[in-house]
Parts: C-alpha cells; structure tokens; sequence
C-alpha cells in the first residue's frame, strides 16, 4: 500500500529522471549516425521506478519526465513524439516484465522497449509529414535503440544490484 | 511487492541468447544502413509540408532559405556536392546535426518546420547529366 | 563480473559500432571543384596510372587558376583588377589573360548578348554571395541599375602585352560564365596529353567529351529540365554527341522568387535586369549549345539566353553552332544538327517563316 516513504522515492526517481533528460539535451548526440536519438539516460529511472515500484509509479516518472522535460528544454513539440515513444517503451517493458520475465534477461527488455521507442518516434514522424522517405531510417534508429539498451539496460540491471532491499521495500 | 525487484536482483545480467541475438540485431540493421544507401546522388529535392517546394543540383555549391512563418527559417546548403542544414532557428535543431549528404535517398528531415529534404538522381542512363 | 561484461557484450557491441562506422565513413575520392562547381570526370578508357597522373594534374590547374580567376577571393588577379584604379596597369597571368581576350571575342560576336563586366550588376542583384544567401530583399531602383549598367561596358577594358587597363574605377569582371567552359577546354588539353581518348567532363552545365565511349558509341548527355519541380521529371531531354562540348544556362539554376517572379542569376546586358524581369523579354528558360570549344559553348548559352529565339538562332548559326532553346511556354527549338531523343514533357516548335531572317 501507499506510504508516503514510497511517494517520495518516486518523486525523487522522477526527479532523477527529469535531470538525467536535462543533462543528456545539453550534451552532444552521442549516435551521430542517427540524429534525433540520444542514449536516454533517464529512461534508466523509469525502469527502475517499474522494476521497484510497479507500473503506475513508472507510468508517473515517465510522465513528470516528457512534461516538465519538454516545458524546461523550451521544447513543448518534442511532446509530440517523445510522449507517444515513452508509452509504446513502458507498454513493451511492462509486458515483458510480467509475461516473458526471467526467461529474458534485463538487458533483452532494456534492449526492445529502446527500439521500441524510436521506431514510435519514426512513427510520429511518418504520421506527421505523410511521407514514406521517413520510414527509410527505422534501420538506423534500431541500431541506435539497440546500442542505447545496451547502455541503459547495463545501468538498471546493476543499479538494482546494488540497492540494499531494505531500503527500497516500503 | 517487491517480488519484480528480488527477481531482477537474482537474475544473470544477461543470457546466453542475448549474447547471440543483440549483436545479431545491431549488424542486421548496420547492414540494412548500409545496403539501402546507394550513393551518387545529383540533386536535393527540398519538401516543405509534403509539397515539393525547390530542387537543388548538388554540383553548384548554393544556399535556400525555407521560411517557415514569421521569422521561422530553415536554410539549405549545397556545398562541396553535399547537401546539409545549415541554420535552423527550429525548436529542436536535429536537422542541423545531419552530416553533409550526397547519398541518394537519403533525408533530412526538420519535424518542427514539416520540411524534409531527400537527395535523389544518378539513376539513369546518361553518360551525364547537365 | 566485469570481465565478463566486457568480452561478452562490449566485444560484439565494440564490432558492430566499428562495422557500422566504418562503412559510414566511406573514403571517397575528394572530388575536384571549381568556382564553386563540382568536376566529375569520367574516365572510359583502361590506362589507371594515366588518369590517375591526369586527374592529380587537373586538381592541381583547378586549385592554381580558381585562385587568380575567381572574382570571390580577395587576392585574385580578378579580384586585383576589380579593385583596381583607372589607369591602373593589372598584370594577369597566361590564363587569366586569356579569359579576357576570350570574353572581348564573345562579346563581339554575340553583339554584346555576352558581357563580362557584369560584376556590379550581379551583385546589385545579390547573385555574387561568396558566403552569403543571394536574392536580395528588395528590388533595386531602375536609377541604381542604369548607374551600373553605363559601367557594364567591355569596351572600357583595353589588353595589351598580358596586361589589363580599366578606363574608368566601377568598371568590374565577373567570368563566370565563360570560366567552367575555359577550364574544361584546359581540362581536355591535358587529359589528351596524358594520351586519354576517352573521357567524360562534367561540371556544373558544362560537359566536354574527348572521344567516343570505349565501345565506339556517342555519349548520352541528359539536358535538366528547367521545370523539373512542375513536371516531376529529372530530364528534358537526351542528347548524343561525342568529341564535342556542351553547355546548359537556365533560369533555374540561381534563383529566387519575389511576389511571383523569378529573378535568375543570368542579367541582361542590355537592361541591367535579370533575363525575363523588368525590361528584358527573352522568353527563354534554358538555352543549350554544342561546341568543341567549351568556352564558347559556355558563353554563348549565356548569350543565347539573353537574346531570345529569333536572334539566338542567328548568334548560333552565325557562329557555325548547335543548339536547343526551351521557351518559357514550354516549347523548344533545335538549330542545326543536335541528336536529340527521349524528349518529355515539351513540344517541338518549329520556326516559323518570320523568324531566322
């Protein structure tokens, strides 16, 4: 049940979620090859959020993330593609956590909800211009997605490693 | 409900399918990149809201400025027989951080302004094109 | 744990990454480019070593004479006579020389439809960005285009002893539309000294062939279509030809469009406006010419462009000439012997009884 121990780690995680986007907007693209994606450092405390705290609480993170990311960065159109690609990328997790997990590893759901994420966002993008050239990078975008689930997934599967349960069990 | 979280503490970082099949993915689609893009392009064609709007020979070095409304602009360089963003004043600037291009079917696309530019031409059956 | 970590993941992560940079980052031929144009050469004979050592010795004539020719670089000998006084005797170097004498002789022959001291007029008319978007913002006053135009006057440039003399400060050289054609003609004198019989040059509207293709056959030159953006076609039409140049001037090449009209890079001597605005009616949205010398090619498209049909079929002939004029109403007209096929989108007009005289 809800305690207000619990509400507060989630505001920090959505807190933390909010700082890593604002880092990550300010740094250089890091997959120069495929511009648009980054490696979505903050995607790793939605995913934690889920792992610990379910998918109301992550589905919260993820929202407190796209919005006040979006408002903070000066960007509000980014919600466009960026709310819809974090949706479709929790869905996936959360069925994969529920349905398929342990039979696949941390890393395997890190890596398909990232590509799921930018293949939604090649998507919204499809949908918004009505041009089917766009469609042409959804290779480039999986390689991306799965490079930046490598990384992700790297730092959620040794993040909950190393917190202590007590800690976290509220 | 802490179950999710114990599992994950106990479970392997990774498995010996993902060892297979993640690298398999990445070369997949690093070869679908590389086997979609031609090359030899010969012009841009520029695209504001789905209209063709301007086209671009890629061997004279020009610039086009694209507005978008009000102070909102997009400019389009040929330079060295490649094709870039140059400047965009756009909210989120993507379109600047394209490489230079001449590929053909490749794009660059600015959402915020609906402006997409694909590089075509060099399939045809001239000796050369003028 | 970490061991594992990094030769299990980061390894076939490590060798993706390095596949895919690697065939990102391509190492192509540099490529050869001049006055702003991209040369393409295209080599159809078997001696590799010979087109290498040719095309080395091109790149470097390109870089030597885009230095003293171009009116953009500050240090050019253009640049030098531009900036220079009345009075003033300008040195210029073989080349350069050269394309002066050349420009005379054009401007002589086409009857002043091709003008090399437009400078100040295209730059009026913010086609000489160096650096910069051209067009312009507003549309200049008839007064400052006369005030220029009295300058446009090659006459006013005596040659003598590879030396340049300006009669009077304003008056400025811009050889763009004779320069591509002139180096392509450079272009081709080395390449044959270099013992190449066949080989294809294409630099931006400019095409020089030495020879046939290596199996005897023309080659085939597709001519843009100046209307590609209405009629969704790359290509005008065909054109086969072989040891001969080629060369295109269009409306739609340098181009911007101001409460509907379209203003080209190509000014008309003899108003002072960019062909087809204001004063100047040519009708003409491209005009094709075939010649061995390229240079001249080059000029005279220019001229023909500025001089609609009638006269730019005479300038042609008068010349011993080939070519093709597209018309703004979508028509076109071929002077003498051009093999043209695969035509779309245009219709063939035939001159009529008035015209040619």
């Amino acid at each position: 049940m809800r305690s207000s121990k619990r509400f507060a780690a989630v505001g920090m995680l959505a807190a933390l979620a909010l700082i890593a986007f604002m880092i990550e907007s300010l740094l250089p693209p890091m997959l120069a090859f495929a511009p648009g994606t980054k490696i979505g450092f903050s995607s790793v405390f939605v995913s934690l959020c889920l792992i610990l705290y379910g998918e109301r609480d992550a589905l919260l993170v993820l929202i407190v993330k796209c919005a006040l990311g979006s408002v903070f960065s000066g960007n509000v159109f980014s919600l466009y593609y960026s709310l819809p690609a974090g949706l479709a990328s929790l869905l996936i997790s959360v069925l994969l956590y529920r349905r398929a997990f342990p039979k696949v590893s941390v890393l395997f759901i890190s890596v398909v909800s990232a590509v799921c994420h930018n293949i939604t966002q090649i998507m919204m993008a499809w949908a918004l211009l009505n041009m089917a050239q766009v469609l042409c990078y959804v290779p480039v975008v999986t390689l991306a997605g799965a490079i930046a689930g490598t990384v992700t997934g790297a730092c959620v599967y040794y993040a909950v490693k190393a917190l202590p349960e007590r800690l976290i069990y509220l | 409900m802490g179950s999710l979280f114990r599992a994950v503490k106990e479970s392997k970082p990774f498995k010996k399918a993902d060892l297979l099949i993640i690298p398999l993915l990445m070369l997949a689609s690093a070869l679908a990149i590389f086997l979609l893009s031609p090359g030899g392009g010969s012009y841009a064609e520029i695209y504001a809201d789905g209209k063709l709007v301007r086209v671009m020979p890629l061997d004279v070095d020009a610039e086009f400025v694209y507005h978008f409304d009000e102070g909102r602009k997009n400019v389009i360089t040929v330079k060295g027989g490649k094709v870039s963003v140059s400047y965009a004043d756009c909210a989120d600037k993507i379109c600047t951080h394209y490489p230079p291009t001449d590929r053909a079917s490749s794009s660059i696309i600015c959402l915020p302004h609906k402006l997409v530019i694909i590089v075509r031409g060099g399939e045809n059956e001239y000796d050369g094109v003028v | 744990m970490l061991k594992t970590l990094s030769s299990k993941i980061a390894l076939p992560l490590c060798a993706a990454m390095f596949f895919f940079a690697f065939s990102a980052c391509q190492v192509e031929d540099e490529g050869q480019f001049f006055l702003n144009s991209r040369l393409e050469i295209k080599f159809f004979g078997a001696n590799r070593e010979a087109e290498r050592l040719c095309r080395q010795e091109i790149t470097r004539f390109l870089e030597e004479f885009e230095q003293k020719a171009s009116a953009h670089l500050e240090d050019s000998e253009v640049s030098k006579f531009n900036k220079a006084k009345a009075g003033e005797r300008v040195q210029l170097s073989e080349r350069v020389y050269k394309l002066f004498e050349l420009s005379m002789e054009y401007y002589q022959k086409t009857g002043g439809a091709f003008n090399h001291c437009l400078y100040g007029l295209s730059k009026l008319w913010g086609f000489m960005e160096s650096d910069g978007i051209y067009g312009i913002e507003e549309l200049p006053s008839q007064q400052q285009v006369e005030q220029l135009l009295s300058y446009a006057d090659p006459s006013l440039i005596e040659l003598s002893d590879g030396a340049a003399v300006k009669f009077h400060d304003a008056v400025k050289v811009d050889f763009g539309a004779v320069a591509k054609g002139y180096a392509l003609d450079v272009c081709g004198q080395i390449a044959r000294s270099y013992g190449i019989k066949s080989a294809l040059f294409n630099m931006a509207g400019n095409v020089y062939a030495i020879g046939y293709k290596d199996d005897g056959a023309k080659f085939s030159i597709g001519i843009t279509d100046p209307r590609m953006i209405e009629t969704g076609e790359e290509i005008f039409a065909g054109v086969r030809l072989a040891d001969t140049s080629i060369s295109v001037s269009g409306d739609y090449e340098r181009y911007f469009l101001k409460g509907g009209i379209r203003y080209c890079h190509i000014i008309d001597p003899f108003t002072g406006w960019p062909v087809n605005t204001g004063n100047s009616v040519s009708g003409i949205i491209s005009a094709i010419v075939i010649s061995q010398n390229a240079a001249q090619a080059d000029a005279f498209s220019t001229a023909v462009m500025v001089s609609g049909p009638e006269e730019g079929k005479r300038l042609l002939e008068q010349n011993g000439l080939c070519g093709i004029i597209i018309t703004a109403d979508k028509k076109y007209y071929v002077v003498g012997d051009v093999e043209l096929f695969g035509v779309k989108n245009y219709e063939r007009a035939e001159w009529e009884a008035s015209f040619g005289r």
